[in-house]
């Protein structure tokens, strides 16, 4: 396949890109996969430049998922006139739990309510991400100058007071870095809220095939056909 | 010159200067510390104090000795970044506690007696200082509330650590403080320096004196047995000089003042409760055998090798040989190593699932 053919866009990520990949689909518009489990992302070890491009030494799993994606996109991957959709950078039902095992809690109702808590500060809370996640944000900020990158934050599952600070500093981290990001936690509606069952995917922690079209027309208004 | 029978003719060779000291030289040195306490061989420990107490946690989480983490960081922060957040350094998020007094108002609040809301929190532009720990949030903290919750937060860890030991360990630093004039509430340090701002009118400067050191050492050892009737008390004094004195006095004169206030009422304490014994740290460090050797190039830092002999000191006097308590704990941190490869897995499977729609071809 030569460049000039291969897919429309490219969609890469934990298991939060199966919505958009869908979705996409069932617009009719012709996608690349990137899809490595967020285990993956979360654990790191990435690495990108623009000459060797999308790498993640030692794992041949994934290096054999990479090769498969840039084949697919015409042996490049980032391209300044390509897309890109990405969801990687957040992971956090790997980044949250770590937090809370000890009882810790963000949120100072939770705190209050609950005299074994112990309470993190939002300084706290942000050191531990960013600790964490720095290197795949720097990665995203060296592929967002190769190609249109827009990273789409996962939906909002519920009420959960860390998942969503811990995103939203994501999403202003991201944006220091001059990465384009789209965050449900910004959107009015349905959206901006907690899943509703018309949204949710049947494991009750994705957004489904419906929730990945409404993001899409979020980010591509006011038609898809725009993207190509 | 005829000797006739007095006590000093029985005594043991440590009891004179030649044969304790000047013999033996520093290497030599025996018996300088005997615990009055035969502890049992899981004996746990919390340490608070002065930043010469950091040595102590350090040096007893090495030795694997059972160190009571009151408040520990987050599982998943790493021990550099917990360490610069104030977590594991001292055995709750306490800071440096530097006075007798801050010591105690920090027990009694954990104990429950007291506001904990009372002590001041200090505005710096849009970011807010504890001014019981100003410097445990790097950057401060984000809003009067958080910081009040995290203050909350280290009371309930000191509560824990206390609770959960047999033996606290504190080190006196200081007889110089500050205290709110209108309360007399201490502050860990002198508005102005590390946050807040200096009111000559509100913030008022104390040389604590031997009485009323005393007297807040008593009511740190009640507070401590509110928390739990059992405990110990292990005092021992910073060996560390004044950084600086507000006494008026030239500071090597403050020091040697500070030292010997905090020393003699800690032999005083051991004098008077067997619930309280007395650790040479400050004799190890700044006797005479040691020449000054252990301190840095500034006369003030200690070297690590001074260090390693103190707690070379602690551990040789340490009595553990009761039998240790027939109840093993289960090793905290190899459970949550377990449950976190749980939470991987189950996400992983979870999210392997939701891949498998996106091959779903309608």
């Amino acid at each position: 396949m030569d460049v000039d053919s291969c897919p429309d866009l490219l969609i890469m990520g934990d298991s939060h890109t199966a919505a958009l990949e869908l979705a996409m689909r069932e617009e009719g518009f012709s996608t690349a996969l990137l899809y490595i489990n967020g285990n993956h992302w979360h654990a790191g070890g990435f690495a990108f430049d623009a000459a060797n491009g999308l790498n993640r030494p030692g794992s041949g799993y994934i290096k054999r998922r990479i090769a498969r994606a840039r084949a697919e996109m015409g042996g490049v991957m980032f391209r300044e006139d390509r897309v890109v959709l990405a969801s990687i950078g957040y992971h956090l039902g790997r980044l949250c739990p770590g937090m809370l095992r000890r009882g810790h809690t963000v949120d100072m109702a939770a705190f209050d309510a609950n005299p074994e808590a112990s309470f993190i500060s939002d300084g706290m809370m942000e050191a531990m991400i960013a600790a964490q996640r720095r290197p795949l944000w720097d990665m995203l900020a060296a592929i967002a100058k190769e190609c249109v990158l827009v990273v789409v934050a996962p939906p909002i599952l519920s009420d959960d007071a860390l998942m969503n600070k811990a995103a939203r500093f994501i999403t202003r981290s991201l944006r220091e870095r001059g990465v384009m990001v789209w965050d449900p936690r910004e959107q009015a509606g349905p959206l901006g809220r907690p899943l509703a069952d018309d949204l949710r995917a049947a494991d009750g922690v994705h957004g489904n095939v419906a929730y990945g079209r409404a993001v899409l027309d979020e980010i591509f208004p006011p038609a898809m056909a725009d993207v190509a | 010159m005829t000797q006739f029978p007095n006590p000093y003719q029985s005594l043991p060779p440590t009891a004179f200067w030649r044969t304790g000291v000047a013999e033996p030289g520093l290497d030599g040195l025996t018996g300088l510390w005997a615990s009055r306490w035969q502890l049992p061989g899981d004996a746990r420990f919390a340490t608070f104090g002065s930043c010469f107490a950091q040595h102590i946690s350090r040096a007893m989480k090495a030795r694997k000795v059972a160190w009571v983490d009151g408040e520990p960081a987050p599982w998943s922060a790493s021990p550099e970044l917990a360490a610069e957040f104030g977590y594991g350094v001292f055995s709750a998020r306490t800071a440096n506690i530097y006075s007798a007094a801050q010591f105690r108002l920090l027990l009694a609040l954990a104990a429950g007696q007291g506001d904990p809301d009372a002590p001041a929190i200090w505005q710096d532009g849009d970011r807010y200082r504890d001014s019981l720990r100003p410097v445990i949030e790097p950057a401060g903290f984000a809003s009067r509330a958080e910081a009040l919750a995290s203050r909350k937060s280290m009371l309930r860890g000191l509560a824990r650590a206390v609770t959960g030991s047999d033996v606290v360990i504190f080190t006196l630093g200081l007889t110089e403080g500050w205290e709110d004039a209108n309360t007399g509430l201490p502050f860990a340090v002198c508005p102005g320096t590390m946050g807040g701002r200096f009111d000559p009118d509100q913030h008022r400067f104390v040389n604590y004196r031997a009485a009323q050191i005393r007297e807040d050492l008593d009511a740190c050892m009640q507070h401590i047995r509110t928390l739990n009737p059992d405990a110990r008390m292990l005092l021992t004094v910073s060996p560390v000089p004044l950084t600086a004195t507000a006494s008026g006095q030239h500071v090597l004169l403050a020091t040697t003042r500070s030292k010997s206030v905090l020393r003699g009422v800690a032999g005083e304490m051991v004098d008077d409760d067997a619930r309280v014994d007395y650790f040479p740290s400050y004799e190890i460090i700044t006797g005479a055998p040691t020449a000054s050797r252990f301190f840095e190039e500034n006369l003030r830092g200690v070297r690590p090798e001074g260090v390693a002999m103190v707690m070379q000191h602690f551990f040789a006097g340490l009595n553990i040989s009761a039998p240790a308590r027939a109840v093993q704990e289960p090793d905290r941190r190899l459970d949550e190593a377990r449950e976190m490869r749980r939470v991987m897995r189950d996400e992983h499977l979870a999210c392997e699932e939701a891949m498998l729609e996106a091959f779903n071809g309608r």
